[in-house]
């Protein structure tokens, strides 16, 4: 190759990677955009919505708040600390938990007491997920696992695989500091739940 | 022997001086020791061979002018090498290099062979594969928070990068000790970005073809760390390897500093590892420096010193400048828009967390001191390069004086 084909080469593939890398946020945001999917219906979304208790930040961790109406909490008061999804074998402060669900990530939260052949299934799913899932113990649960999202709760009694990575695929990202795509809260009018996010008939 | 005491008479000491034809009539000479070159005319190198055939500045004017028929002023020409550092004037300085670059070139050539690029172009290609693969491996900004714990969290993020930034510039080093060429290291700035720099200024003393290993050799070892990063991760999540989960968080944030290190060596008009292959490539001498002052002139004034530049540019220059100058302007828009976009609103976000906390929190608490260690690190963030544009104006004053 002469020099100055070389040049001109080099010239096109230095300008290109360098307009692509500038070019990188907005083409990021635009791929995002073209993959999205309107929201999925309230019927087909699992679990049960739960009422907005506020996305305020606390000042500092341990400052007083209103308590959380639900356990796990689905939204309100929370820490600006940020934790990042993934593997956890330490309990999550739950000002923490919502934080992380503010993010439009989810959590799957075990009871103590769980087999560590049902974690290692919980976290075999959280790694396939690593985007999207937080994966801890939590010892406020008497028995099984809690699945949460942004205002979105459910409760299952032990560990069933399909359900979570229904949980999962259905319920991360449809809320990121807003609702996405076109989903909503799904509550038409008050729903009136009990501390455990069941609805109360 | 002193400038002032160069004179008809005086002989320069030029034997280690390295001569390399660059193109028809261009040379370039200059003191791989010291890493000083420039490119001279034919009778330039005709001159300096004299010179260190121990002919005095009369005696080889008068060979040259024997030769071409023309006069030829030498003595102006040997205080043009004194004034450029190729030819040193008192006693010469010892060159500081950096340890590394001193390394025996056998010991290095092999990490810089076919089979070493081979692996490098594998493991970018791997990184990319996998990528494209499992795109959740992708990294975001929520990566670099290892721990919920936001200054230990940055402090860890900040040392990997900047170890990794090292390692980087070690590459650089390593790949110029292997053809020769020592380096020095030091901090610069590529405008609102402060970076560490590898001076590898010795490689013009090499053809064209043996620059481009070393100004690649960073980019070439940061694709091995990403393969290496992903390709673990990417086992973890699809249950081929056990890793402790904090491995794993630590690992993602390996990933985010890699492709954003690589990302930002893209950016050609920061003078980046691309901006020096692309210059090679296209046998420009100067070209960001050219393109700089052909813009400028048309809404400012340029200084004298400025005005001889560009009037004495190589024809090449001026050529790529044409095309290179819309992308240099785009760049600069480019990070115009982004400090606006990105690094002040998060400075913003910082500020006013930091500050809502310092009000709130119990003075004194952890909570409280690391509200106060966030702004100060915004604040480095925000003036790291203005402080080093501050440093290097009051060098380039100290230099004239």
């Amino acid at each position: 190759m002469t020099r100055r084909w070389l040049g001109s080469v080099v010239s096109v593939v230095v300008t290109s990677l360098s307009v692509l890398t500038m070019s990188s946020l907005g083409l990021g945001a635009l791929v995002e955009v073209s993959r999205r999917a309107a929201a999925l219906p309230c019927d087909q979304v699992p679990g049960v919505p739960q009422p907005f208790e506020g996305d305020r930040h606390i000042p500092y961790d341990g400052a007083p708040h209103t308590p959380y109406r639900t356990v796990p909490p689905t939204s309100g008061w929370h820490s600006a600390r940020i934790l990042t999804p993934g593997i956890y074998r330490d309990p999550i402060p739950e000002e923490m938990q919502v934080h992380v669900l503010e993010h439009g990530h989810v959590l799957v939260q075990y009871a103590p007491g769980t087999s560590a052949a049902d974690i290692a299934a919980l976290e075999r799913l959280g790694r396939r997920h690593p985007r999207d899932v937080v994966v801890a113990p939590y010892p406020a649960l008497d028995q099984g696992v809690a699945l949460t999202g942004w205002q979105r709760l459910q409760r299952l009694p032990g560990v069933d695989e399909h359900a979570v990575r229904e949980f999962i695929t259905k319920v991360a990202r449809r809320y990121d500091h807003s609702w996405r795509d076109g989903a909503t809260d799904c509550l038409s009018g008050p729903v009136r739940t009990d501390r455990r996010g069941l609805p109360r008939s | 022997m002193t400038a002032t005491a160069l004179g008809p008479d005086s002989r320069l000491a030029v034997a280690h001086l390295v001569v390399r034809r660059e193109d028809e009539d261009e040379y370039v000479v200059g003191d791989p020791g010291n890493g000083n070159f420039v490119v001279v005319p034919e009778l330039g190198a005709r001159l300096i061979e004299l010179f260190a055939a121990g002919h005095t500045v009369a005696q080889a004017a008068e060979e040259v002018e024997r030769e071409t028929g023309e006069p030829i002023d030498a003595l102006d020409f040997a205080e043009v090498l004194i004034e450029a550092g190729v030819v040193d004037a008192d006693q010469p300085e010892p060159a500081r290099f950096w340890s590394v670059s001193r390394v025996p070139a056998g010991l290095v050539r092999w990490l810089f062979g076919r089979t070493a690029w081979t692996v490098y172009i594998g493991c970018l290609v791997g990184a990319i594969a996998m990528f494209i693969a499992e795109p959740s491996l992708l990294p975001t900004y929520e990566d670099t928070f290892v721990f919920p714990d936001i200054i230990a969290s940055l402090l860890l993020t900040n040392v990997v990068v900047v170890v990794l930034t090292i390692v980087h510039e070690i590459w650089h080093a390593l790949a110029g000790a292997a053809v020769g060429v020592p380096s020095r290291i030091r901090i610069e700035r590529r405008g609102i970005f402060p970076v560490l720099e590898t001076d590898l200024t010795g490689l013009w003393a090499l053809p064209p073809a043996r620059r481009y290993g070393p100004f690649l050799a960073g980019m070439a070892i940061d694709s091995v760390l990403l393969f290496v990063c992903v390709g673990l991760r990417f086992a973890w999540s699809w249950g081929w390897v056990d890793l402790p989960p904090g491995l794993v968080r630590i690992l993602a944030m390996v990933v985010f500093g890699q492709v954003v290190k690589l990302a930002f060596q893209t950016l050609a008009y920061l003078r980046t590892d691309m901006y020096l292959v692309m210059a090679t490539a296209t046998g420009c001498r100067n070209l960001h420096q050219v393109t700089r002052l052909s813009l400028k002139r048309l809404v400012w004034r340029l200084t004298e010193q400025e005005k001889v530049i560009l009037r004495d540019a190589h024809p090449r220059d001026v050529r790529v400048a044409r095309w290179y100058r819309l992308l240099y302007l785009a760049g600069i828009t480019w990070m115009v828009w982004f400090a606006l976009h990105f690094l002040w609103p998060s400075a913003v976000v910082v500020f006013g967390w930091s500050a809502g906390v310092l009000a709130d929190a119990p003075a004194g608490s952890y909570y409280w001191w690391e509200a106060l260690a966030l702004i100060g690190f915004a604040l480095f963030n925000l003036f790291a390069p203005l402080l080093i544009m501050l440093r290097n104006k009051i060098r380039e004053r100290r230099a004239v004086a």
